[in-house]
């Protein structure tokens, strides 16, 4: 029973994170239509960008304030030189740009940092609490908090600023809001920004709780079904289909594959696979996701 | 388009000619004649180059049959050319078949594999397509690893060189090159003509505007479903050839960026024309050549990541190409032939 609560507790952390790493999905696919598929590499590349800001010795918060402003610029800069030319393109070009990026931040990475293995210093000595014989540790809790904190955040923005509104009337429909003179290069924008920046909370809580290495580009895949379950509507959506991958993933992990191992089928790990299982059943079966709007569109 | 001079189509034979003109026949001729003396002259680390780009132009055009005529996107076709590669080296190895039957087998398994994965092109299209390519990938390789009792797991299996009769085996690069240079003619006179009959303009009509090609009375289940199967027929021919020509496959030589790469190779050559695959193919392996030869002089810029250079120059390389292709050339080589051509037929007037 503890065993369970155990990995119930860990498939809620991870569940956050995913939930995390979906909400950049769903920020920027409702303003432009751009299902964002290197969202984990930008993750990888800002957690080891911040790695070594960390270990420069600089004070935490000229650090931090330095990472959000490379988070914002990046953002910005993506969106200016890379998507913006695609508008009007079909649909495979963007679907590809985003790929290629994953590849471009894939090389960059393997050219600066090696593609090895980090973590933040002072951190590997986090203390564990424990609450009726479940184990969490502190990181755990950190993550917990600040991705609801966030993704609270970002909710607020969407429903009471103008800026929110004029994301949402994008998302509604990009030509009437251009003709509503809403400036789509500053929502693209600011999208952008708002999604690196995710990225690069989520970079540092992914790498807190589980180090900093090129696995982390992966995980941006393996969130999809998060924000596919949420039905890419919704941050709502997508923080109960994050919770419902992380949860299942870690109990497959922790229930499954040791059955496995018990009936003699080794080196398998049927966790690794669950978020795919999860893309194929969700589209095969409700491709619009639990909470999204059903559009009426003929294939 | 217009001829301007000299050159009329007098009967429906030579309107219809894939090869119009004495000149093309000509270069045609030429060209082919250089491919065949080639491994003569070419030493054998260009030989292996060449047999990886006969491999990869076969894959590559059955990509283009599905994003290129039919506009299904797929990013899972190197699960389909992984399940062509296992087909024929567990026939080969286990059961002990030739070849020559293995090779077709290949392709027809992964064709039924590539069907099941695009059974739900049927309800979605789009992003959600790509995505649940993507899943089938993970998936696809994931049972490859499980069933190592016939796969060989993570570690791999070996694909024997084919032979002809019992005597004659093609075991050097220079025989198992025209095995690839001749797979690789014929699947380029396939897909070529493939796009010239009715299930190849259905798949252009399905691609152009779905609704419109059902009202036209094409059944779309039907030929999506098609497309699926044709063009994982042209995966998993690809994935035999090439597992055969380096005798070894193993789960690594899948890795699900090797479908981004396709892909790419298909935007940079041109996607819905038979020559942008081939000229995509030749395009991105010359700038990873490129990148592999810069490797020394990078190296000394950047001397502490001397052992993952290789791979980040590649990845870096190749993104830029792409991204360079998707701004200002989105509609690739093939069309930047095309109007050159234009332009050289109709000079010194722009129009």
């Amino acid at each position: 029973m503890e065993n369970i609560l155990q990995i119930f507790v860990s498939g809620i952390i991870s569940g956050t994170i995913y939930a995390l790493v979906a909400s950049g999905f769903l920020l920027v696919f409702k303003s432009s239509k751009i299902f964002n598929f290197a969202q984990g590499d930008l993750l990888l590349l800002l957690a080891y960008i911040s790695m070594t800001v960390f270990s420069m010795g600089l004070p935490l918060g000229v650090g931090l304030v330095a990472l959000v402003l490379f988070a914002i610029g990046m953002g910005i800069c993506l969106e200016r030189f890379l998507f913006r030319p695609l508008m009007g393109q079909p649909l495979l070009s963007l679907v590809m740009m985003t790929l290629v990026l994953s590849v471009l931040i894939r090389g960059i990475c393997y050219l600066l940092w090696r593609g090895d293995m980090y973590s933040y210093q002072g951190l590997s000595s986090s203390k564990v609490l424990s609450f009726w014989g479940v184990k969490v540790s502190i990181v755990g809790i950190i993550t917990l908090v600040a991705t609801f904190a966030v993704i609270g955040v970002c909710g607020a923005i969407f429903k009471y600023t103008k800026t929110g509104l004029a994301m949402r009337t994008m998302a509604e429909d990009s030509l009437v809001a251009r003709s509503l003179s809403i400036r789509l290069s500053v929502v693209l924008g600011v999208t952008w920004a708002g999604a690196t920046l995710l990225a690069g909370l989520g970079g540092l809580l992914l790498g807190a709780n589980y180090g900093i290495g090129m696995h982390m580009s992966e995980f941006g895949l393996r969130a999809i079904p998060a924000a596919l379950l949420g039905g890419l509507e919704s941050l709502g959506g997508v923080v109960v289909g994050g919770l419902i991958l992380g949860i299942a993933e870690q109990m497959t992990v922790g229930l499954i594959d040791p059955m496995l191992q018990k009936l003699g089928i080794q080196g398998v790990s049927v966790g690794s696979l669950v978020p795919y299982i999860v893309i194929v059943a969700v589209l095969l079966v409700k491709p619009y996701g639990l909470f999204g709007l059903r559009r009426i569109e003929r294939v | 388009m217009a001829s301007l001079a000299g050159y009329y189509n007098v009967n429906y034979g030579k309107d219809m000619a894939v090869v119009r003109t004495p000149a093309q026949w000509g270069w045609l001729i030429f060209l082919l004649v250089a491919l065949v003396i080639l491994p003569m002259v070419a030493s054998r680390q260009y030989l292996f180059l060449a047999i990886d780009v006969f491999g990869t132009i076969i894959a590559v055009h059955g990509l283009n049959i599905l994003i290129g005529y039919a506009g299904l996107i797929s990013l899972g076709h190197v699960a389909l050319v992984a399940v062509g590669g296992y087909t024929s080296a567990i026939l080969c190895t286990k059961l002990g078949v030739s070849f020559w039957i293995a090779f077709p087998l290949a392709g027809v398994s992964a064709g039924l594999v590539g069907l099941l994965i695009g059974l739900p092109a049927l309800r979605i299209k789009g992003f959600y397509l790509a995505a649940i390519t993507l899943a089938a990938h993970f998936v696809v390789m994931f049972f490859i690893i499980t069933f190592y009792g016939l796969t060989g797991g993570v570690y791999g299996i070996a694909a024997p060189a084919p032979t002809l009769g019992d005597l004659f085996a093609i075991d050097t690069p220079e025989r198992y090159y025209y095995l690839a240079f001749l797979s690789a003619v014929l699947s380029t006179f396939f897909a070529k003509n493939l796009a010239r009959t009715k299930p190849g303009r259905a798949f252009v009509a399905i691609r152009d505007n779905d609704i419109a090609a059902e009202v036209m009375g094409i059944d779309l289940f039907q030929y999506k479903a098609l497309a699926f199967f044709v063009g994982s027929v042209f995966a998993g021919l690809s994935g035999s050839l090439l597992a055969h020509s380096v005798g070894w496959i193993s789960p690594e030589d899948f890795p699900l960026m090797r479908s981004v790469w396709m892909v790419g190779m298909l935007i940079v050559g041109g996607m819905g024309h038979c020559l942008g695959a081939i000229l995509g193919v030749v395009f991105i392996k010359g700038i990873d050549q490129i990148a592999t030869a810069l490797i020394p002089i990078i190296g000394r810029i950047f001397p502490n990541v001397m052992i993952s250079l290789p791979v980040a120059l590649g990845q870096i390389f190749f993104a830029l190409a792409i991204m360079f292709f998707l701004v200002f050339e989105p509609r690739g080589l093939a069309h930047r032939w095309e109007s050159i051509k234009a332009s050289y037929r109709i000079w010194p007037f722009r129009h």
